[in-house]
């Protein structure tokens, strides 16, 4: 859950030879999908901290119960540094058809400034693959609620 | 996250569209009509409550199971190629929704394919095998039974491995016993248990396993016919061995004790090897040259070693003492009391030089990183490590009509005017000293002293002067009286002064063929020929830079009453607070008084 000065480091180079960062935002939802898809036990010496989001599709809870849980698991694995930030969370499973069901997971987000943002993640696992997607829209909280 | 378009397990795809999942959520939200005679209720039962209210009641777990299974089943028929039977098996499973492997694999083995059939052929084979200390044995023989034993007892903890030096202890051990029933000829065996002070766990012997082992494969050989025995085969079994002295043989058998005579009388075989004790002369090497001596000589130090910091240089140097003959190597002019060599300066000096706190250097590095305004400090250090502190010297009293001599008690250690040092000087002083057991702060400063300092100024006409403050090579080079006045009659002496701070000039030269050539002069005459022909501007441009070169002030030494009490005349009362002294006058003063 490391950031070198508040930005992610990749496996790339980059054109200046040097380490490829990924911007702020880029690395937020990069933290926030590493604790989505951590099972508990995968850090060994952290043996409670994981999501594992996948454990929802097969369970029949309320989104309510679910949304609760998955924030209260989210902070707790992300740690205060991030977690902070999280004020709000909202888990939905969608049915795509052909390639099975999807995670609809929106985050209501303080930033520092005090401004409000949304970040709406889509995850879905086609065959052992996850794939996921995400934007950033700032009018997302102000629709749903 | 890969965005170079490799396959990874987790992947960024721009085609899951968040909005229109968005979308959908909301959809997802308003209520549906459930129509008791479709099929939507295959994941539950329908229900009515009577009310008005039904619903599908779904049964999680089988749900869960059923989702699980479906999972579980395709990945297995991905797995199963069509032609196996047990894929056949497996369709009949999956439709009822049932995952039972103990069917999946059960009898029909014998049908399965020709690889599975020798595997088991080969699982029947070793079946009568069990592991032992060699690999594998028969199971029911007595050293597989010792080694699983031992393997339990090594579970239990109990008992532990042995370390490698205990190992071949075991070894030995199991060596000398054998030894010994063939020498006693009694059939005890001992088990040596190898016990560990500090361990509370007993040692596995490992050696008496593989003995076992061993023993009883030598028993499931047959016996072999034994080679008949000839003088050629037989190699003695012990081997004793004495050193007699040249043509001593019989006397020396006399000497030997009852047991060793008999041996010697039963043996076979006796080889005598006679010896004889030569005197090889001790081999002395000729020295010629002063080299060869130098690099034996020993360099330790057995006076004491006096540390001195170096302002100019920009380290601190260790010396130590030496006698009045080698000190006489660097006596100065009496006439003006200055040194006037100073290649022996350098000589002299790295001669008495123990260590440095920029580490050893050789003679050559010495004189390049050594500034000549530094030797008087090291030859006051000399001094003080080769006589004792207190010293006394005539004076001639310089006041009025009085003139006369008198005898004045001075501490060398005392002589070098501290109070007269200004502040930058001191920080120099803190600047060395405090880097002096730090090899590379200490070369950092190092380099950074004015010896070390090179200016390069362009001075027009192609002409780029390397100025410096001068260091040896340069003071040894172009100070000595001959070169001066060898050059100031040729050219003058304010070329000579120039010279002891002009290292080269690159000057660019243009050719008859319009090409330039860079040339660099060295040698000091080359260099005074080049200077003869600057311009005043040229040469006015120079003389400021040379102004601009920093050198730190040198120490000054002065006689002093002790404890700063003025020096008194006994016969006229005339007052000094200091006498000034030159080092100089310090090394005739000692030298002359050893001559005498």
């Amino acid at each position: 859950m490391s950031a070198v000065k508040g930005q992610e480091i990749t496996f790339r180079i980059n054109k200046y030879k040097q380490a490829a960062l990924l911007n702020d935002k880029e690395s937020l939802v990069q933290i926030i999908m590493n604790a989505l898809l951590m099972v508990p036990g995968n850090l060994p010496s952290q043996p409670k901290k994981g999501v594992d989001i996948f454990q929802y599709l097969y369970q029949r809870v309320e989104t309510d119960v679910m949304s609760d849980k998955v924030l209260v698991d989210l902070k707790y694995t992300v740690g205060e540094d991030v977690g902070s930030f999280i004020s709000d969370l909202t888990v939905d499973i969608v049915d795509m058809g052909g390639d099975g069901p999807a995670f609809l997971i929106i985050i209501h987000l303080l930033t520092v400034s005090g401004d409000d943002e949304a970040l709406a993640l889509a995850v879905q696992k086609v065959d052992e693959t996850v794939k996921f997607n995400y934007s950033f829209l700032t009018d997302a909280i102000k629709n749903i609620t | 996250m890969d965005k170079s378009g490799e396959t990874t397990p987790i992947q960024k795809d721009d085609s899951l569209d968040v909005n229109k999942l968005m979308d959908m959520a909301h959809r997802k939200s308003t209520s549906t009509t459930i129509d008791p005679e479709s099929a939507d209720y295959e994941h539950g039962e329908y229900v009515d409550l009577g009310d008005g209210d039904v619903g599908i009641v779904v049964d999680n777990d089988h749900e869960m199971n059923k989702m699980l299974n479906a999972a579980k089943n395709e990945k297995l028929e991905a797995l199963i190629d069509e032609s196996v039977p047990m894929y056949e098996k497996l369709s009949v499973i999956k439709d009822s929704n049932e995952l039972d492997y103990n069917k999946l694999l059960a009898p029909g083995i014998e049908n399965g394919p020709d690889h599975v059939k020798s595997i088991m052929a080969v699982k029947e084979a070793f079946a009568g095998f069990s592991p032992s200390i060699r690999g594998l044995a028969p199971s029911d023989s007595e050293e597989s039974k010792k080694y699983s034993e031992a393997m339990e007892a090594l579970r239990s903890g109990e008992y532990i491995l042995p370390t490698v030096a205990e190992y071949n202890k075991q070894k030995m051990e199991i060596q000398k016993r054998k030894e010994q029933e063939a020498q006693n000829k009694m059939a005890e065996q001992n088990s040596v248990p190898n016990q560990e002070e500090n361990r509370e766990a007993k040692t596995i012997n490992l050696a008496e396993m593989e003995e076992m082992a061993r023993a009883q494969q030598v028993a499931s050989t047959p016996i072999q016919e034994e080679a008949p025995v000839s003088a050629q085969n037989i190699v003695p079994k012990e081997v004793a061995e004495f050193k007699v002295p040249e043509g001593r043989v019989r006397d020396f058998v006399e000497t030997l004790s009852p047991e060793q005579r008999e041996k010697v009388e039963t043996s076979k075989v006796i080889e005598v090897r006679e010896v004889r004790q030569v005197d090889v002369p001790v081999a002395t090497r000729v020295i010629t040259s002063i080299d060869q001596y130098k690099r034996i000589a020993s360099r330790k130090v057995t006076s004491e070693a006096v540390e001195v910091p170096l302002l100019n240089s920009g380290y601190v140097a260790t010396v130590k003492g030496c006698g009045s003959l080698e000190m006489a190597s660097i006596l100065p002019d009496p006439q003006d009391m200055e040194w006037d060599d100073y290649a022996k300066l350098y000589t002299f000096c790295y001669s008495n030089l123990v260590s440095a706190s920029i580490g050893q250097m050789s003679y050559r590095t010495f004189c390049v990183k050594t500034s000549p305004d530094d030797l008087p400090a090291m030859i006051h250090a000399i001094l003080r490590a080769s006589i004792p502190d207190e010293q006394s010297v005539t004076l001639t009293c310089g006041g009025g009509n009085c003139g006369k001599d008198y005898d004045i008690t001075y501490y060398l250690s005392e002589l070098a005017d501290l109070d007269r040092i200004d502040q930058t000087v001191l920080d120099r002083i803190d600047q060395i000293m405090s880097v002096k057991n730090t090899l590379e702060d200490a070369r950092k400063v190092q380099e950074e002293s004015p010896v070390m300092i090179q200016k390069y100024i362009y001075v027009g006409d192609g002409k780029t002067v390397c100025i410096r403050n001068p260091n040896g090579p340069i003071a040894a080079e172009r100070t000595n009286q001959a070169f001066i006045d060898r050059l100031s009659s040729k050219y003058n002496e304010i070329v000579v002064l120039y010279l002891l701070s002009i290292e080269k000039i690159t000057e660019e030269i243009v050719d008859e063929n319009g090409e330039t050539q860079v040339y660099d002069l060295v040698d000091p005459e080359v260099i005074a020929e080049n200077i003869q022909t600057f311009s005043d501007t040229q040469l006015e441009i120079l003389k400021e830079e040379f102004q601009k070169l920093d050198s730190y002030q040198q120490y000054t030494y002065s006689f002093k009453g002790r404890n700063s009490k003025p020096i008194i005349c006994p016969h006229c009362g005339l007052e000094n607070e200091r006498i000034p002294c030159k080092v100089q006058q310090l090394v005739f003063q000692r030298v002359s008084r050893a001559m005498n």
